[in-house]
């Protein structure tokens, strides 16, 4: 098992935002979070990139203890964050965001990293390659959540954490960080995908958990909660309606039609 | 012509220190969005300790220079890491700036204690003898200058665009919530930061020793130096920031040489304020935009806890008889004196308390107000016989205008850059009390004022001041208490707490902030005029910008929006050196130390504290405590 969370508590001062989260993923997986607004997700992802201290449970990865490691310590075990809403520095060029990314490799072998890592991200994204001179702050989103991707790649990562990559991209562009989510799989490195397009992650993801309140209220193989009436009912949308059984719709009729009476 | 050449290269000679301590103020201000007021403190402790190191131990120049700058770095990095880098996770970007003029007084302080209140020379590095070039002469001293700051300059630049370590730090300055999940250690580099800022102020303050004059308080002449180069350049942005100084050195310059040197400094700050309205961010802005969205409105805002009426007004009321009890045991003498000092400074700081507590406004030139009142009843009453209570009147009517020809430029800020423009308003009243020789007779003060009167009564001693001063007191809380819980203070108080949202629910903001604004000057005024009638002589130090910062410490130490905790600071602060004779030469380092601590470990002030640590003891005595509501906004 490449990371394994136990009963995981984070929360900002007194209040618990994550109440007791039990997750795993393996190597070579894509896993994702599901969840509305404020379900949780970008705590959990934060706390697991050593962001916010935890307050209570055990983060393992590659059978290591890593929860009171600090960020650096977790992207030198290989294990990188993509923050949602980019994050890019947007003042800086391409470069220097991308070496910014391989900051944490402080070994003897940091500048042929940066250099092999450099050239693998460039053949992923071409138009980084392009533009590499170029300050970041007047790129379109969609390049800067490939420049976000690719910085998060530099640290050579064996499980990447995507937080909200599609949040504000347009459609094309969702698709295409979709299937680089595959590709990268197929490169070997796991995934684990925080989003609230479930619909989309769900069709890429081998396996998701659905967060509410804090709390993990359903987990399974993806395909399987892609056609699990609850998801379908609370996160795939108006398409789906008609998943709503019969019955379901027969008692909100009821509790309307009280309603209107009281 | 060769007049005019030779200006120039003094005011670029002047300029490129000013440009030096500006880069320090960037630096500091870059990475973390605060601007670090003790910058000048680094300048001068180089200088001194470099001075005694020559003449305590012989040491030679070059070995003294060195020696200066080292121990500057280090008492820069454990300045840093103890108060500025803690502070940081805690305080909003308007109370760090405070607690930076906490540190730069605190270091003012100690450099008085330290090395005492006399002036000091150094010799300059290669002798007197200047050097002429194609006619110009030239002191050698300002070669050095140059020479130093432009090998400082190249080296910040080389270690920032072409180094790990600077690109780590740059990217701290613009996202660091991003840069720590690059695996940054942001509070090091925080640190870093600041010790490097040190390094560059006290290489400024060692090549600049020789070329003037180096006293306790030249600190903070470096500082504002600084400070105006960098709010005129523009503070994120190193160019702006070397314009800025260069700029400033050559209008200094020019402004003394053909206008007077008593107005050259109210040239600049002129200059400074047209900046401030026209362009906030200076005249080179920033490439990037610092990421503000978190920090930059952010308070730290506890819950202030309140006696409930009933306990209020009898605490109160015994405080009062108390009071006015208290001359029957006290002998008429230096404490008495001290107590109406410390009840005239609390008229000005229950203003202050509005402004900054309730409404939220930082000012750090609130003795300009001060000045204004105190210079315009004591000149009537000496040159004019006006009645005092007449005097007082006026300048309580300057002042609401000069407020209000203020808020033009401060109605358009918040935060940082109101600060900024408050503490440029108080510096250009200053150099105004000073370079209007005339009438409020310059730097050594203007004398022989009478005593204050009203009807056939004057107040002459001091024992009939404390009874004018209490009743003054007193009603002024009853009405502000009054003020505060109706509409007026809660609007003050939204507009603090959410200044969008509260305009949102329908208070007028502007009016509001006017009103405030407008209270807290003439309330200044009052104590301004009160303080000259009370001392029969005003000079421009006794209402200077050291006042201003002292008076926000008062302020700070009591307690914010508790409107009486200020005179618990004012009176700590002023009784001080009265009651403890042997520590009046440390009372600097202590207001400053003060003012610090508070702000890292008692935000809500002694008498916050103590009415919440009363309010726990009770409770825990009384009933199971009752957690709801704590700890939540109001």
């Amino acid at each position: 098992m490449m990371l394994d969370v136990r009963n995981l508590c984070v929360g900002y001062s007194r209040n618990a935002v994550l109440q007791g989260i039990d997750l795993t993923v393996e190597a070579g997986e894509i896993v994702t979070l599901v969840g509305a607004n404020g379900a949780g997700k970008s705590t959990l992802v934060k706390a697991l990139a050593g962001l916010l201290p935890p307050m209570s449970g055990t983060v393992t990865f590659d059978g290591r203890r890593i929860e009171a490691l600090p960020p650096a310590e977790r992207l030198r075990m290989g294990l990188a964050l993509v923050p949602e809403g980019r994050q890019v520095f947007a003042g800086m060029t391409v470069r220097e965001n991308l070496t910014l990314g391989a900051y944490a490799d402080d070994g003897p072998a940091a500048i042929a990293n940066q250099a092999r890592r450099t050239q693998e991200v460039c053949a992923l994204f071409p138009v980084l390659q392009q533009r590499m001179d170029g300050v970041v702050g007047n790129f379109s989103g969609g390049q800067q959540q490939m420049l976000a991707i690719g910085r998060g790649l530099m640290s050579g990562p064996r499980l990447l954490i995507l937080d909200e990559p599609s949040l504000g991209l347009s459609p094309l562009m969702v698709a295409e960080i979709f299937q680089l989510v595959q590709r990268l799989r197929d490169q070997g490195i796991a995934i684990l995908l925080a989003e609230q397009n479930a619909r989309s992650a769900l069709a890429v993801a081998d396996r998701g958990y659905v967060i509410e309140n804090g709390r993990v209220t359903l987990s399974g193989l993806a395909a399987d909660l892609l056609h699990s009436p609850e998801i379908a009912a609370r996160y795939l949308g108006v398409g789906t309606a008609t998943v709503v059984s019969q019955a379901e719709s027969a008692r909100l009729a009821h509790r309307l039609q009280q309603a209107m009476q009281a | 012509m060769t007049d005019f050449i030779q200006l120039l290269v003094g005011g670029v000679l002047t300029g490129s220190i000013y440009a030096l301590i500006a880069l320090g103020f960037s630096l500091v201000y870059r990475v973390t969005g605060v601007i670090n007021l003790a910058q000048g403190a680094f300048c001068i402790l180089a200088a001194l300790t470099c001075h005694s190191l020559q003449a305590e131990l012989g040491w030679p120049v070059w070995a003294a220079s060195l020696g200066g700058i080292a121990m500057t770095v280090a008492a820069g990095a454990i300045t840093g890491a103890l108060t500025f880098v803690p502070g940081l996770s805690r305080l909003s970007n308007a109370n760090m700036l405070m607690m930076a003029a906490g540190l730069l007084t605190m270091a003012e302080g100690g450099i008085l204690v330290l090395w005492g209140s006399q002036p000091y020379a150094l010799p300059p590095f290669s002798g007197n003898r200047p050097v002429e070039i194609a006619g110009i002469l030239v002191p050698t001293q300002g070669l050095w200058v140059v020479g130093t700051t432009l090998l400082t300059i190249a080296c910040l630049w080389y270690l920032l665009a072409r180094t790990r370590l600077g690109r780590a730090l740059r990217a701290c300055a613009e996202n660091p919530a991003a840069a720590r999940l690059m695996g940054i250690d942001v509070p090091r580099m925080t640190l870093l930061a600041f010790t490097l800022a040190a390094f560059i102020g006290a290489v400024a303050g060692v090549v600049i020793a020789p070329a003037t004059s180096l006293q306790f308080d030249t600190g903070r002449l470096f500082t504002i130096s600084g400070f105006v180069a960098v709010a005129i350049g523009g503070i994120a942005s190193f160019p702006g920031s070397i314009l800025g100084g260069l700029l400033l050195g050559l209008v200094n310059h020019f402004a003394t040489a053909y206008v007077s040197s008593l107005f050259s400094n109210a040239i600049a700050l002129g200059l400074l304020l047209v900046v401030l309205v026209w362009r906030p961010s200076g005249l080179v802005g920033a490439g990037v935009t610092r990421r503000q969205d978190v920090r930059e409105e952010a308070r730290v805002w506890k819950h202030v806890v309140r006696l409930k009426p009933p306990v209020a007004w009898i605490t109160a009321g015994i405080a009062l008889v108390g009071a006015a009890l208290l001359p029957t045991v006290l002998p008429e003498g230096a404490i008495l004196s001290s107590l109406v000092i410390a009840g005239i400074l609390f008229i000005a700081l229950l203003g202050l308390d509005i402004l900054m507590g309730y409404a939220g406004q930082v000012s750090l030139g609130q003795a300009g107000f001060m000045a204004i009142g105190g210079y315009t009843a004591a000149w009537l009453a000496v040159e004019h016989d006006v009645a005092p209570l007449l005097g007082v009147l006026a300048g309580m009517a300057l002042s609401l205008v000069c407020a209000l020809v203020l808020s033009v430029v401060t109605l358009r800020l918040r935060g940082l850059y109101l600060a900024l423009a408050t503490l440029a308003f108080g510096l250009l009243v200053d150099s105004f009390a000073i370079g209007f020789s005339d009438i409020t007779g310059g730097p050594s003060g203007l004398v022989g004022i009478p005593s204050f009167a009203v009807g056939g009564f004057e107040f002459d001693t001091p024992l009939s001041m404390y009874y004018l001063v209490l009743v003054l007191d007193a009603v002024l809380v009853l009405l502000f208490a009054g003020a505060i819980r109706a509409s007026f203070g809660r609007a003050l108080q939204a507009i603090r707490t959410d200044q969008m949202a509260a305009a949102a629910l329908g208070v007028d903001v502007v009016k509001c902030k006017l009103t405030a604004f407008a209270i807290s000057a003439m309330l200044a005024s009052l104590s301004g005029s009160l303080y000259a009638f009370f001392f029969h002589f005003l000079s421009p130090e006794m209402v200077g910008t050291a006042r201003s910062l002292e008076l926000v410490a008062m302020l700070v130490i009591g307690g914010e929006g508790t409107l009486v905790g200020p005179l618990l600071g004012g009176i700590l602060l002023t009784m001080m050196p009265a009651v403890f004779q042997p520590l009046a030469s440390y009372k600097t380092f202590f207001s400053g130390a003060l003012l610090v601590l508070c702000f890292l470990r008692l935000p809500e002030g002694l008498f916050g504290g103590a009415v919440a640590g009363l309010g726990r003891l009770f409770r825990s005595r009384q009933a199971p405590p009752a957690l709801v509501g704590e700890g939540m906004a109001p």
